[in-house]
């Protein structure tokens, strides 16, 4: 009778919870080696934990943000314009950030609270709330501040406002600070503390709870301002105090009276779709498309990321189940079948996972919680610690999928092995090259079929949906790299095997590590996996932060050239009887003050000392400037038009035109008409348009000396332009003066988009002038550079606008305030010159380097675990050696030979994934330059290995353990 | 109906290709029925460790049919295999072979639960097998707490629990002093007795005297087999042919 060799009913269990139990006593048996792969899990997982923490702490529940805002009120109304029935708001009132789709239309009155107040006052008392600017003297500056005026400490505004020291206000005259306002003007409690709202004592620091501490805000009570202080209803939020929800229904009944209403009820319980109507959809949040590349570059790492953790793992599982081969075989020779064995060592990596993932996810909830309590106790209040317990549990689900997959090659690789052979030996080498070489090629084929799919999404847009399209090529990217990743892997054997056939002429340690590495690939693979999954993501952060860097600085829009500060010689000022609050003041009660440019300047040079030089800078008038003086203006729809003012340009021959894609960018990028000085409209300073002046005014908008040419021109009553663009193919300009206030003509071809706005006007004027090209050192903002006889010629008004200061060194503080003081002596008190130009960041190649640094120690981490774990493996031919007379320098150059060759492959293939990955990827981004880092990553190809070789020679020991080899033939 | 445990039948076993091949085996036909304890004797290299290698279904031969319990291994597959080898077969191996990690009881435990018995009838069935050898004792000691006879027993416990009838037994007294290798000798010849068909491979011809038959192999043929009544030590004196 034969045998019943049938599967028993529950075999399949009673197995599972074998290989549970056998796999948790060989973690328990190897501690050290269960805690790096336990830890190699955690790291991560903590880090992702710690910044889910971190990330949601910062976003309020719908509870707090209602204390935040309302305290303990119903809610608030906000003003718009009273006079505008049919606003409607979204239901997040205030805080949404779209807040009515009205047209504002001048003549409006602002509204007031007697507007709305018989809407609300049978059921609410009115708390008012004023946010302003106040003004205080320090030093012969005038500083503003931000202002709360109302009865903060009301019972009402519990939760939202708190007295943190000192006492209510008992007497007029009294107010209060955050500690951020005490600090920044150094006051205490007591002290006295004037303002052009009058002088106060300071009482008490409270806290509010929609600001850190450390922003500097002023409170006061509203009886304490001057009678001609008069609060702007805008300024104003009225808060309402009632047990009353304040619900849709009224908020619709203030839309009418031109109010917004902000209440707890509406946060609470926001009224279906239908009920706010076809606004609906406008108010939804928006996408916020801007941080797009920053998902998606997130996504791109996190998965590297979690691959490297897998592979890393993986390849500590590959080694530890070379040693626990015995164990297994021996698990075969008693009746165990392959699924048995792949789930005992399955099971360890379920188990590592578990505990890596439960402890990587304590101790990142652990820091991100320690992170929101120090913040809160160093007054950051925009803070609420909340743990995504969900999400937490999805993370250590994330790892427990880790661990299960990094366990999973090598139980697959144990379970297929001959049984006797393990027995008898307990070690094999793997010989499946062809296999390896046969998938490897499969893979890499389709890798670069998804990259190349991926990259023809971008280029060629074929689906038109921008973040469908992105998302759509961002998974293709991440798939495409797992598979190039995957197929250098599998590529790494045959390498090996090539390279181990071509070694005969190399000194004996390299010989002996090639082929010994080409032989037991089962070591050897796993650990140039690990390395290539650092060093791919160590490049592809590289190459991203460098590219990224590059078009940021490429894309960055000079005011002015490298140290140069502007100095403007036009204040514009309010009416006297609109001072007092900002923002109440009309623009009829604007008018202009002209300073002396000398005076101005002799003021900066005398703080500055000799390094700097001052310019006064003549150009064409503002239009709006011009208009606002000139008394023949006539005012249509708010704007002044004056016969007499004009913008002034030069215009693009036929065929230098920029052209911009739908994305509002050039469709070439490279294109030359799209570049360089007033290209496309760009940069926002004071320099006028059309520049007047002679020599010295053209070296300190070029930055260097004018050239013959340029100067020739100049005096011979030609333009000295500063972009090819403007050249006609005669060699002249055309300068222009249109009405940029005037309607803009339809464009003739809606086809193609202009880049410059200017070509959708009619020239009023056009002037030929012989021209020559001279290119400022930076593409500051302006055409052309005239003589200031060819602006009298051709009738263009002009006068002095502004000084530029070019200057050797960023200023001091100390030396900027003692500027601002000077400046403020000669132009008045609210004086303030612009900022210094300090150009794009430039710490970009320090940032590199230690990024380089902090890669090269990732890469260098996962090539010394690796190489730790792969040397134990092959003590055993450490004692072979040993035993047939080799000395220890012999084997530690063996050591250091190995992990050469697994570093140096691990990292070259790494940096190649790295490379086409970030690539593709930057692809999606027309504007994004592929910036590789070559010296950088040439430099982390050299010292990896080399630093690596390095310690493997130190950590061979010269002395062995005598082994005995366990056989049973 | 045929009681034979074990059948061999023009067994041939070569390692290796073309001019590189080696015939571990050659003709191999071998009957060992319940009951019966069979020592394998023969000078390194003779193709007595692949005897037993073939007979437990770790390898496939090269040539010809192998019978456990009327089953033929070479229709079997991988899974079939192993399911053959812990409902059927009991190994012995020199070191041992158990899995450190496991006490004494678990691993002798550890067929039935790969088996899909249920842990506390398998931990049961497993006392009975260490109390016929002896140690029922030491259940509960990890393998680097007991002594190498105890291991061993240990070993045999495994070989034999869920009433498999057939023991190979490769070198099991290999790694042990005398006295531990003389018990091991007397529990294998209680199990034959018991009605398991014993295969043991040895060198020492003291050892294969506590066996019915010893065969002599050579080159991978049997060149000679025994009973009893001869003492196995004449059969290291025979010539070669």
């Amino acid at each position: 009778m034969s045998l019943n060799l049938e599967p028993q009913h529950r075999a399949k269990k009673q197995q599972l919870k074998l290989a549970l139990r056998i796999s948790w006593r060989d973690i328990k048996r190897h501690r050290g080696r269960s805690t790096l792969i336990a830890a190699l899990i955690a790291v991560p997982i903590m880090m992702i934990s710690a910044a889910l923490v971190a990330g949601f702490s910062k976003m309020p529940s719908t509870e707090e943000t209602i204390t935040n805002e309302f305290g303990q009120t119903a809610g608030r109304v906000s003003l718009q314009y009273s006079d505008l029935a049919g606003i409607s708001q979204s239901p997040k009132g205030d805080l949404s950030s779209v807040i009515s789709d009205a047209d504002a239309e001048s003549g409006q009155r602002n509204g007031t609270l007697d507007d709305f107040k018989d809407l609300v006052l049978p059921d609410y008392d009115v708390l008012p709330l004023s946010s302003i600017s106040l003004t205080t003297e320090r030093e012969h500056a005038t500083l503003s501040f931000d202002a709360v005026i109302g009865d903060v400490l009301n019972p009402a505004f519990d939760g939202k406002y708190k007295l943190l020291e000192g006492r209510k206000a008992t007497s007029n005259m009294e107010a209060f600070g955050t500690p951020g306002f005490m600090q920044r003007f150094d006051l205490q409690l007591g002290d006295r503390f004037s303002t052009n709202a009058g002088e106060f004592t300071m009482v008490g620091m409270v806290r509010d709870s929609n600001s850190n501490d450390s922003f500097p805000t002023f409170f006061a009570a509203a009886n304490d301002l001057p009678e001609n202080f008069v609060l702007g209803p805008n300024e104003t939020k009225y808060y309402l105090l009632g047990q009353k929800p304040a619900t849709w229904t009224l908020a619709t009944e203030l839309n009418q009276r031109g109010a917004i209403l902000t209440s707890a009820e509406l946060l609470r319980n926001p009224p279906p779709a239908e009920q706010v109507g076809a606004s609906a959809k406008d108010f939804a949040d928006a996408p916020s498309g801007n941080g797009l590349d920053l998902i998606m570059t997130g996504a791109l790492i996190a998965s590297l990321a979690m691959l490297e953790v897998g592979l890393l793992a993986g390849a500590a599982f590959a080694v530890g189940t070379r040693k626990q081969q015995q164990d297994l075989a021996l698990l075969a020779a008693t009746g165990a079948e392959a699924g048995t064995l792949k789930s005992v060592v399955s099971a360890s990596g379920l188990w590592l996972g578990l505990i890596g993932g439960i402890a990587g996810t304590l101790a990142g909830t652990g820091v991100g919680i320690a992170w929101v309590l120090w913040k809160l106790h160093n007054g950051e209040n925009l803070l609420w610690l909340h743990i995504p317990w969900p999400l937490m549990l999805g993370v250590v689900l994330l790892a427990l999928i880790a661990g299960v997959l990094s366990a999973y090659g090598p139980a697959r690789m144990v379970a297929n092995q001959a049984l006797n052979v393990a027995l008898k030996s307990g070690r094999t080498t793997s010989n499946h090259s062809r296999k390896s070489l046969r998938r490897g090629i499969f893979w890499l084929a389709l890798s670069l079929l998804l990259l190349a799919l991926s990259a023809s999404l971008s280029l060629f847009e074929i689906i038109h949906d921008f973040e469908l399209r992105s998302y759509l090529a961002l998974a293709l990217v991440i798939m495409s790299s797992i598979g190039l990743i995957s197929s250098l892997i599998l590529l790494t054997a045959p390498l090996l095997r090539l390279v181990a056939a071509k070694s005969a002429w190399l000194p004996l340690p390299l010989r002996l590590a090639t082929r010994d590495s080409a032989r037991n690939t089962g070591r050897t693979v796993p650990a140039v996996a690990a390395v290539l999954a650092a060093a791919t993501l160590s490049s592809a952060i590289l190459i991203y932060w460098s590219s990224s860097s590059h078009t940021e600085n490429d894309n960055y829009q000079w005011s002015y050239n490298l140290n140069q500060m502007a100095l403007p010689l036009t204040v514009f000022e309010y009416s006297p009887s609109s001072i007092g609050a900002m923002g109440t003041a009309s623009s009829d009660a604007l008018t202009t003050r002209k300073i002396n440019a000398e005076e101005l300047s002799s003021a900066a040079l005398k703080v500055l000392g000799d390094g700097t030089s001052a310019a006064a800078i003549q150009g064409a008038f503002d239009q709006n400037e011009c208009a606002g003086l000139d008394p023949n203006s006539v005012e249509i729809d708010g704007i002044m038009h004056s016969p007499d003012c004009s913008t002034w340009a030069l215009k693009e021959p036929v065929g230098h035109q920029c052209f911009v894609a739908t994305d509002g960018k050039p469709i070439d990028l490279q294109d030359w008409r799209c570049r360089g000085s007033m290209a496309n409209d760009s940069g926002s300073s004071s320099l006028p348009t059309i520049v007047v002046g002679g020599e010295e005014t053209l070296e300190t908008l070029l930055g260097r000396k004018a050239s013959p040419e340029a100067l020739q021109t100049l005096t011979s009553g030609g333009a000295v332009v500063s972009n090819p663009v403007y050249l006609n193919a005669d060699e002249t300009t055309t300068l222009i003066s249109y009405d940029a206030n005037a309607e803009p003509q339809e464009s003739v071809d809606t086809a193609e988009q202009m880049s410059s706005l200017r070509t959708s006007f009619s020239p009023q004027h056009s002037f030929p002038l012989l021209a020559t090209v001279e290119e400022p050192t930076k593409p500051i903002p302006y055409y052309a550079v005239i003589s200031p006889e060819t602006a009298s010629r051709i009738g263009m008004p002009y006068d002095e606008r502004l000084v530029l200061l070019s200057l050797n060194e960023v200023p001091s503080d100390a030396v900027n305030d003692t500027l601002l003081t000077a400046l403020s002596e000669v132009a008045g008190e609210n004086y303030g010159p612009e900022k210094l130009e300090t150009g794009p960041n430039s710490n970009v190649t320090s940032a590199l380097w230690l990024l380089v640094g902090v890669s090269a120690l990732v890469t260098f981490s996962a090539t010394g675990i690796t190489a730790g774990l792969a040397l134990a493996d092959g003590r055993e031919d450490h004692s072979v050696l040993a035993s047939i007379g080799a000395d220890p320098r012999l084997r530690k150059s063996l050591s250091a030979a190995q992990l050469f060759l697994t570093s140096v492959i691990g990292t070259l293939f790494g940096i190649v994934a790295g490379i086409v990955a970030t690539g593709t990827l930057q692809l999606l981004f027309r504007d994004m330059a592929l910036i590789i880092p070559w010296t950088q990553l040439t430099i982390m190809l050299l010292v990896v290995p080399c630093i690596g070789s390095v310690m493997a020679w130190l950590l061979t020991k010269g002395r062995l353990h005598v082994l005995r080899h366990r056989t049973l033939a | 109906m045929s009681d034979q445990v074990l059948q061999l039948r023009k067994v041939c076993m070569t390692y290796g290709n073309g001019a590189n091949s080696v015939g571990a085996l050659r003709d191999i036909n071998l009957d060992v029925s319940a009951g019966e304890f069979v020592a394998v004797m023969g000078p390194s290299g003779s193709g007595k460790s692949s005897l037993l290698t073939l007979a437990g279904g770790l390898e496939k031969a090269t040539s010809g049919d192998i019978y456990v319990e009327n089953t033929p291994l070479g229709a079997l597959n991988i899974n079939e295999l192993a399911r053959l080898r812990r409902r059927a077969i009991g190994y012995v191996f020199q070191d041992f072979n158990l899995v450190p990690s496991l006490t004494a009881v678990e691993n002798v435990a550890l067929p039935r639960e790969l088996d899909g018995v249920p842990s506390r009838k398998a931990r049961r069935q497993a006392m009975d097998a260490l109390r016929s050898v002896g140690i029922d004792e030491l259940a509960d000691r990890f393998m680097d707490q007991i002594s190498g006879g105890q291991r061993q027993r240990v070993a045999i416990a495994r070989a034999i629990v869920g009433q498999r009838r057939l023991i190979l037994a490769d070198e099991p007294t290999g790694a042990l002093d005398t006295a531990s290798g003389d018990g091991i000798m007397e529990v294998l010849r209680h199990r034959a007795d018991a009605g398991c068909a014993v295969v043991l491979v040895t060198h020492e011809a003291r050892h294969a005297g506590w066996a019915d038959r010893v065969l002599f192999l050579k080159d991978g043929r049997i060149v000679d087999q025994a009973a009893q009544s001869y003492d196995p030590t004449d059969l290291l004196e025979l010539p070669a042919n």
